[in-house]
C-alpha cells in the first residue's frame, strides 16, 4: 500500500515539472506535452484519492479527464499542423499577436 | 415732483435703446435721439424746480421723498430705492442737466463719425443716469452703486478712441485707479454700517451726532476712508490718474468728465455729508495738504505741456484742488460757489479748445499754431475770458470773488502756508493759460488752411462766457439747514483783494514778458541744465507713471513671477509623479506575453497559498 501523501507530492511533481513547461518553453509541440504532463499529475492526484477512500468515483473521474487530456491534444495538434503550414514556424512568441 | 424718477429712467432708457441700436442707425437720427432725451431731462427739471419753489416755505428746508420699492433686507437693515430731493440735490441736479444740454448741443455740432457719436451719447446718458441716482439715493447703499456707475460710465467714455492701442491701456489704468479708490469708499461706508447700524443718510448724520464721539479714532477712519474714495474721484494728486487719463478722450467727452461728473459726484458727497466730516478736524487738514500738493503737482505740469489737451487738463486739475481748500476750511456754501464757477470756467476752456482744435485740422500741439487772433475773434475773446477767470481777473470775473474768498478764509483759519500755496496756483495757472493763449494766438502764423466749423457751435461759447463774469457771484441757493452758515469775517477784506489783484497783474505780466513773442529768454532758462532738468522732470508728470510703475507694478509682476508656478500645487504634483515613476518600474510587466500573465498568476497563488498554509 503506497501512502497518500507520496502519491501526492509525486502527482505535484510532475503537475509542477508540466507547469514549469508550460511556462518556459517557446515550442508549441512541449507547450502541448507540458500540457499533458501536468494533466497526468492531476489524474494520478485523482487516482490516489480515489484509492485512499476506497471509492471508484476517483477512476471515474481520471477516465473522464484523460479523455479530456486527449480531445485537448487532438485539437492542439491539429492548431499546430494548420499553424506550420501557415506561417512556417511552432515558436509561439513569434505568433503572438498580443500588443503589449 | 412725482415724474423726478423718470429723470433716472429717461437717460437709461436712451442708453439701452442707443447701445442696442447705435451701430445700424443714421448719425442723425442717433443725435435727434440724444438731444431729445437731455431736452426732456431739462424740462424734467424745470419742472421739478417750479414745484420745489412752489412748495416752498420761507426759512425751511424742504425735503421731497418718494419711496419707490424695497430692494432688500439684511437683517434689520431694509435697502430700499427711494428718492430723496432737497435744496442741495436740486442745486446738483440743474448744474448737471444744464451743463449736460449745452455739452450735449456741443458735441452734436462737434463730432464728426457716427461711431463717436454713438458711443458718446449711450455712454453719456449712462453717466448722467447714474449721476442722477448718485444724487437722489437716500442711502449710501444706492449711492454707491450711482458711484459705480459712474466710475464705468467714466471708463467707457474715455475709451471712445479704444483702437489705439496705448489709449486703451491708459484707459484701463485710470479705471485700476478708480476702482482702488472707490474700493476705499466702500470700506467707509462699511464702517459707518458697522458703527451705526444704518445705511440712510439722514439717520447716519443724526445718529452720528448722537453715538460718536467727535474726534474718535473711528470718526477719523470713516471720514479719511471716505475722503480717499473722493480723491478719486475727484482726481487729487495721488489719485489724478483717473482725472488726467480723460485727456485721450474727445472734448466733449473731456468736457462732460472734468467740469461737470467730477467735481458733482464728489462735491455732493462732501456737501452731503458734511456733518460727518466736521466730527473729525484732522480730515480738514489732510484735506488742505493734499489740496495744495495737488495745486502745486499740477499747476507746474501744464506749464510745460505742449498738447492743448492735457494742458487744459492738468490746468483744470489745478482748479479742482481749490474746492478741496474750501472744504478744509468748512465754508460749504463758498465751495458750492465755487464749483459753479469751477463748472463754467473749465466748461468754457474746453469747449474753446475742442473749436480750436477743430479749426486746426486737429492739431494739438501748441507750437505748430500761431497767429489765429485776427481769424478767429471770438475765439479769441472766448480764451481771454477763460483766461480771465482763471487769473481771478479782479472785480470782473466771479472767479475772483471766490477764490479772493477761498485764500481770505484760509488766512482767516491761521493757514498762512495754504493761502500762499493758492496764491501761487493762481499765478502758475495764469502763466500757463496764457502761454497757451498767447504762442497759439500771436506768433507766428504757421498753418495754411483750416477747417470750418459750423456757427452754431459758439452759441454755447457765449452762454458760459456770460456766465463766468461777475454778474453770477453769489446766485441764492437754496441750501438753509442742509449746509451750516458760514460767516465770514470781512473786515480788511480789501486788502487782500488788492493783493490778489496784484498776484494777477504779476502773473499777466511775467506771462507777457515770457511768452507773448517767442523771443529766447525761456529757452535760454530751458537750456540751463537745472532748466533742462525741471522741464524733463515737469514734462514728464514728475515722472508719476514711473513711481507707480516701481511702487506697485514691478512688485506686482515680481509676485506674478514668484507664483506662476504655483507652489501650492507641488503636492499635487509629487503624486502625480511618483504615481509616474511606479508606472515606469511595473510597465515591462504588461508585454503581451501570454507565459508572464500565467507566470504571474502563478507566483501570486503560490503566494496566497502559502499564506492560507502558514498563517
Amino acid at each position: 500500500m503506497i501512502p497518500l501523501m507520496h502519491s501526492l507530492i509525486f502527482a505535484t511533481t510532475l503537475f509542477v515539472i508540466g507547469l514549469f513547461g508550460a511556462l518556459t518553453r517557446r515550442n508549441f509541440l512541449f507547450l502541448l506535452l507540458s500540457l499533458m504532463v501536468m494533466i497526468n499529475g492531476a489524474v494520478i492526484a485523482l487516482v490516489a484519492a480515489g484509492a485512499y477512500w476506497q471509492l471508484a468515483d476517483g477512476q471515474i473521474i481520471s477516465t473522464l479527464a484523460l479523455s479530456t487530456a486527449l480531445a485537448e491534444s487532438c485539437i492542439g495538434l491539429a492548431l499546430l499542423v494548420k499553424i506550420f503550414h501557415r506561417r512556417k514556424t511552432v515558436n509561439i512568441d513569434a505568433l503572438s499577436e498580443m500588443k503589449g | 415732483m412725482n415724474l423726478l424718477y423718470l429723470t433716472i429712467i429717461i437717460p437709461l432708457l436712451s442708453f439701452i435703446v442707443l447701445v442696442c441700436l447705435g451701430r445700424n442707425i443714421r448719425k442723425e437720427s442717433i443725435i435727434v435721439i440724444g438731444i431729445s432725451t437731455i431736452i426732456l431731462l431739462c424740462l424734467l427739471m424745470a419742472f421739478v424746480f417750479i414745484d420745489y419753489q412752489a412748495n416752498i416755505i420761507p426759512d425751511t428746508s424742504l425735503i421731497y421723498s418718494r419711496f419707490l420699492w424695497e430692494w432688500f433686507t439684511v437683517g434689520t437693515t431694509k435697502i430700499s430705492i427711494s428718492l430723496q430731493l432737497d435744496g442741495l440735490s436740486l442745486v446738483f441736479l440743474i448744474i448737471i442737466s444744464f451743463f449736460s444740454l449745452i455739452i450735449y448741443f456741443f458735441s452734436a455740432c462737434y463730432l464728426k463719425s457716427s461711431n463717436d457719436i454713438y458711443t458718446f451719447f449711450a455712454y453719456s446718458n449712462l453717466l448722467i443716469s447714474s449721476l442722477f441716482l448718485l444724487i437722489l439715493a437716500d442711502n449710501l447703499f444706492v449711492l454707491f452703486v450711482g458711484w459705480q456707475g459712474v466710475s464705468i460710465s467714466s471708463y467707457l467714455l474715455m475709451g471712445i478712441y479704444y483702437q489705439k492701442r496705448k489709449i486703451s491701456l491708459s484707459v484701463i489704468k485710470a479705471f485700476i485707479v478708480m476702482c482702488v479708490s472707490d474700493a476705499f469708499l466702500l470700506l467707509g461706508i462699511l464702517l459707518i454700517y458697522n458703527e451705526l447700524n444704518t445705511l440712510n443718510i439722514h439717520e447716519i448724520l443724526t445718529l452720528a451726532n448722537q453715538n460718536l464721539a467727535v474726534e474718535s479714532e473711528i470718526v477719523f477712519w470713516i471720514s479719511i476712508t471716505l475722503f480717499i474714495g473722493v480723491m478719486g474721484k475727484a482726481g487729487l494728486f495721488p489719485f489724478h490718474t483717473s482725472f488726467s487719463e480723460t485727456a485721450l478722450a474727445p472734448m466733449p467727452v473731456i468736457t462732460l468728465l472734468q467740469s461737470i461728473t467730477m467735481v458733482t459726484s464728489s462735491g455732493y458727497f462732501v456737501l452731503r455729508l458734511n456733518p460727518l466730516f466736521m466730527m473729525s478736524s484732522d480730515i480738514f487738514v489732510i484735506m488742505g495738504v493734499i489740496s495744495a500738493v495737488a495745486l502745486i503737482f499740477s499747476s507746474c505740469i501744464s506749464l510745460v505741456q505742449n498738447d492743448i489737451k492735457s494742458l487744459v487738463t492738468y490746468i483744470n486739475l489745478g482748479q479742482i484742488s481749490y474746492i478741496f481748500f474750501v472744504f478744509s476750511i468748512q465754508n460749504w456754501i463758498l465751495s458750492l460757489n465755487f464749483m459753479i464757477s469751477y463748472s463754467v470756467t473749465s466748461a468754457l476752456l474746453l469747449l474753446s479748445s475742442s473749436i480750436l482744435i477743430k479749426v486746426c485740422n486737429g492739431e494739438q500741439n501748441i507750437y505748430k499754431l500761431g497767429g489765429l487772433y485776427h481769424r478767429y475773434p471770438i475765439l479769441y475773446i472766448a480764451f481771454l475770458l477763460s483766461a480771465a477767470s482763471l487769473c481771478a481777473m479782479p472785480w470782473v470775473m466771479s472767479a475772483f470773488y471766490t477764490k479772493g474768498d477761498i485764500i481770505w478764509g484760509l488766512m482767516m483759519n491761521n493757514k498762512m502756508g495754504l493761502g500762499t500755496i493758492a496764491l501761487v496756483g493762481i499765478l502758475l495757472s495764469t502763466l500757463s493759460i496764457l502761454r497757451l493763449i498767447f504762442t497759439v494766438f500771436h506768433h507766428k502764423q504757421k498753418l495754411t488752411h483750416f477747417s470750418v466749423v459750423s456757427k452754431l457751435s459758439y452759441v454755447p461759447l457765449v452762454i458760459l462766457a456770460v456766465m463766468s463774469t461777475a454778474v453770477f457771484i453769489y446766485i441764492p441757493l437754496p441750501i438753509q439747514g442742509i449746509i451750516p452758515a458760514f460767516n465770514l469775517d470781512t473786515e480788511n477784506q480789501l486788502i487782500l483783494q488788492l493783493l490778489l489783484a496784484a498776484v494777477t497783474i504779476l502773473g499777466i505780466l511775467i506771462a507777457c514778458i515770457l511768452f507773448f513773442d517767442s523771443n529766447s529768454e525761456i529757452s535760454e532758462i530751458a537750456n540751463t541744465p537745472i532748466g533742462r532738468m525741471v522741464f524733463k522732470l515737469w514734462q514728464s508728470k514728475w515722472r508719476f507713471d514711473q513711481l507707480l510703475q516701481f511702487l506697485f507694478v514691478r512688485p506686482c509682476l515680481y509676485l506674478i513671477e514668484l507664483v506662476k508656478k504655483d507652489p501650492l500645487s507641488r503636492w499635487n504634483q509629487l503624486v502625480t509623479w511618483g504615481i509616474r515613476k511606479i508606472n515606469f518600474q511595473i510597465e515591462f510587466l504588461e508585454n503581451g506575453r501570454l507565459r508572464w500573465y500565467m507566470m504571474s498568476i502563478v507566483g501570486g497563488s503560490i503566494i496566497i497559498l502559502l499564506l492560507l498554509i502558514l498563517i
